[in-house]
């Protein structure tokens, strides 16, 4: 099982690599991923004994995090974690994990993510140090996939059911958030970063089981025995714990394939009694809105924009505890996040976009209407942290500016979020797939990513000049007054361009993003 | 062949596909296929699987686009006068994808106001549509929820909302109890008695027999028979044409394995 399981995620890989669309994001996502890693293994290898005593914990405790959120929130690009695709072959459940753990440690990510450890061990002052930092090593990679693969085993069993499928997603987007939430704050707290300032982190997460086997690679690197095997022995019979948890919820899950969704009445009516015809953009607004109530994937992009706006706010927590009146203006900065939300606005839906491209003339109405959505989901959230804070801390002369700025910023961001839609539309799996956390095909998850990615950075182009004026507008009240009065405007005009821009490709290319997104 | 009329004259194709080829990588899905389809008849697109029936009805209906050749529908264009030909068609594809997360009434009411009509005039309509379809109860549940047959239905009442003179259907029967059937053939028969016309393509051979005044056969991506039905029979029954027309045997199934 284990070779057939090895032989499996390869040829998925390879497929990968075949299809023009999947090939470009895994080869991107590769690339940066061992650069990334090769990176933190280059400066690892430069540190002294105590900085990599420091750093080692919170080195493991991100691959182990990273390994357990990133399929959660970003989707994975693994088909080899869906075991609602094995349940019809009468698999042994042990048998099963054995593949699917060899098959999770397959691939660019998992290799990306050894260098940094592949890097601490290459420091072991003597053979038996190297030998007992690379058995930690390896051990950090076994803790981080068995203890992803449980956890992506049983909330796949449970989240075949949407209602508990949007709370879990829920719950691990504010886990993350909390986690760079805490990260940002106890940076922040100790002032500029350094490796010094990390040390109080650092004691944290070796404590945890997150840090013991990344601990035991640190102190083994450093000629230490006693405290990494001790470390090694309970990662050891964590791990055992773990897999044989998993073995049972891969029994029940194998048993249980089929669990279909609870019907609900939902009711209400889109058009309403008055007469009278409906400008497009309207339509699609209000569906998008029912979408963004319904639909799980939607909530994952907003709970990855809570996400973006908890770990963006976090270093200004300092400001707010202080009461600044300035720390209002912070409330901006979900209009700056409405682009990431927003960046493939074709892809929970997509599969269906046939129908609008049929009944409209062209497809603008339709990306106006969905960008649209997420700068005002954006927009509420800037407005309550404007008033929020505005409350808290009595500068209530900044709201005008601050939401102002976040309204130019939503519409700016939204409006690169339109074009990247339509610039690398990725579409998601099937709508009811009992697997919530598989992208349609290998490498769109990478593909997404980078996407994103490359949003973000647009969008803060975009958002700069307003950002310019924020900061001379914290002690110039005319420069307030220009943002009150420029940003809405700047940020329309470039709403309306790209999404003119993105509609008429959208609707030139029309049967090309069609057969993209129904693959 | 005749050529095209003008918009709107009388007597003219419906749809006229000449020299469409069509390729995904190596394969030839669709190979210099030609086919008429005469204004208000109920015409039935038949092959084996794999023929290029769905990749024909794609390109007609605008959303696949072809590597050669033209399509005219209504006597527009199809990649020339997009916009006119969209406002002209409805379309059932067989890979049924529609927005999930509304209910069944809510999509007919979204396609209806992104199709221009007016709010009452969508609403009134979609819950017609789903009363004749027997999904007025069912209407206020997410279209996720739908059984196939259901989402079939909900899909065809989608696309003839705006009423279209050109209704492109691929397999609309499938998975659709015979009752359902009956409801869905009488709609398409008042479409056709209407002035529409109807093409679809479907492997139930009784009902295309039944149903349809021309046929036409699909065989490794061309027309290979093609006429009224009646006189594409002449006294057999359909199956048999459609088995003349693409060589098939009697198939041996050889495989001892199976059993005697």
């Amino acid at each position: 099982m284990i070779g057939l399981f090895a032989r499996l995620k390869l040829r998925l890989l390879r497929n990968a690599l075949r299809s023009s669309d999947g090939a470009l994001g895994l080869i991107l996502f590769t690339a940066l991923a061992l650069v990334g890693g090769g990176s933190i293994a280059l400066i690892v290898m430069g540190l002294n004994d105590a900085e990599r005593v420091t750093v080692a914990p919170l080195i493991g405790g991100v691959i182990t995090l990273g390994w357990l959120v990133g399929p959660l929130l970003f989707g994975a690009s693994d088909e080899t974690i869906d075991t609602s695709r094995l349940g019809t072959f009468g698999l042994d459940p042990r048998a099963l994990a054995g593949g699917m753990a060899t098959a999770a440690v397959i691939g660019p990510g998992p290799l990306a993510a050894m260098l940094p450890l592949l890097g601490l061990t290459s420091q072991a002052p003597t053979i038996g140090h190297g030998l007992l930092a690379a058995l930690a090593s390896v051990m950090t990679v076994v803790f981080a996939t068995s203890g992803s693969r449980l956890a992506l085993t049983a909330l796949g069993a449970g989240l075949r059911k949407r209602k508990s499928r949007d709370i879990t997603t829920l719950a691990a987007g504010l886990a993350a958030g909390v986690v760079g939430l805490g990260g940002q704050a106890l940076a922040v707290a100790g002032g500029a970063p350094s490796i010094e300032r990390l040390a109080p982190i650092a004691d944290v997460v070796r404590l945890t089981p997150l840090g013991w086997s990344a601990d035991a690679i640190g102190r083994a690197s450093a000629g230490e025995v006693w405290v990494p095997l001790v470390e090694l022995a309970a990662t050891g019979v964590l791990i055992v714990v773990m897999l044989r948890a998993w073995v049972d919820v891969l029994t029940w899950v194998l048993e249980n394939v089929e669990e279909s969704s609870v019907e609900t009445d939902v009711g209400g009516h889109f058009a309403s009694d008055a007469p009278g015809s409906v400008r497009p953009i309207r339509a699609v607004l209000a569906k998008e809105t029912r979408y963004l109530r319904r639909h799980p994937r939607y909530r994952v992009q907003v709970v990855s924009q809570g996400i973006v706006l908890v770990v963006g706010g976090a270093p200004f927590i300092a400001a707010i505890l202080s009461r600044d009146p300035q720390a209002v203006l912070l409330g901006c900065i979900p209009g700056l996040t409405a682009g990431v939300t927003g960046s493939n606005l074709l892809g929970p839906d997509g599969r269906a976009l046939w129908a609008e491209s049929l009944a409209l003339p062209t497809l603008t109405p339709v990306l106006r209407g969905r960008s649209l959505a997420f700068a005002l989901l954006g927009l509420a959230s800037a407005g309550l942290i404007t008033f929020g804070t505005a409350a808290w801390t009595g500068g209530w002369k900044f709201v005008p500016i601050a939401l102002c700025a976040a309204i130019g910023m939503a519409l700016a961001g939204s409006g690169v979020g339109a074009v990247t839609s339509v610039l690398a539309p990725t579409p998601f799996p099937d709508d009811d797939s009992p697997n919530p956390f598989a992208t349609n095909a290998p490498g769109s998850g990478c593909l997404n990513g980078l996407v994103t990615v490359v949003g973000v950075f647009v969008g803060l182009a975009f958002a700069a000049p307003i950002l310019i004026g924020l900061a001379q507008a914290r002690e110039d009240a005319a420069w307030g007054l220009l943002v009150i009065v420029l940003s809405p405007i700047y940020g329309a005009a470039i709403w309306t361009a790209t999404t003119a821009w993105a509609g008429r490709r959208a609707t030139n290319r029309t049967p090309e993003i069609v057969s993209i997104l129904a693959a | 062949m005749p050529p095209s009329a003008t918009p709107g004259s009388r007597l003219t194709n419906a749809v006229e596909l000449r020299g469409i080829e069509k390729s995904f990588g190596q394969k030839r899905a669709v190979d210099s296929l030609n086919l008429i389809v005469p204004q208000g008849t109920f015409f039935g697109v038949v092959g084996p699987n794999g023929a290029g029936k769905s990749t024909t009805l794609k390109i007609a209906s605008g959303l696949l686009r072809p590597d050669a050749g033209t399509a005219i529908v209504d006597g527009l264009d199809v990649w020339s006068d997009t916009r006119a030909v969209k406002q002209r068609i409805g379309v059932v594809p067989e890979d049924l994808r529609l927005f999930e997360r509304l209910t069944g009434r809510e999509l007919l009411e979204y396609v209806g106001l992104l199709r221009g009509l007016d709010r009452v005039v969508a609403r009134q309509r979609a819950d017609e549509l789903l009363d004749v379809l027997d999904l007025t109860e069912a209407g206020s549940r997410l279209i996720i929820d739908y059984s196939a047959g259901m989402r079939k239905k909900a899909a065809l009442g989608a696309a003839v909302l705006h009423r279209p003179k050109v209704l492109f259907l691929d397999e609309p029967f499938e998975s659709v109890d015979p009752l359902s059937v009956r409801v869905l053939r009488a709609l398409l028969e008042r479409l056709v008695e209407g002035g529409a016309t109807v093409v679809f393509s479907s492997h139930v051979m009784e009902v295309v027999e039944r149903l349809c005044d021309h046929v036409a056969v699909v065989h490794a991506g061309n027309v290979v028979a093609e006429g009224p039905t009646a006189e594409l029979c002449d006294q057999r029954r359909l199956e048999d044409v459609f088995a003349a027309a693409v060589g098939a045997e009697a198939a041996a199934v050889d495989l001892d394995w199976l059993g005697p």
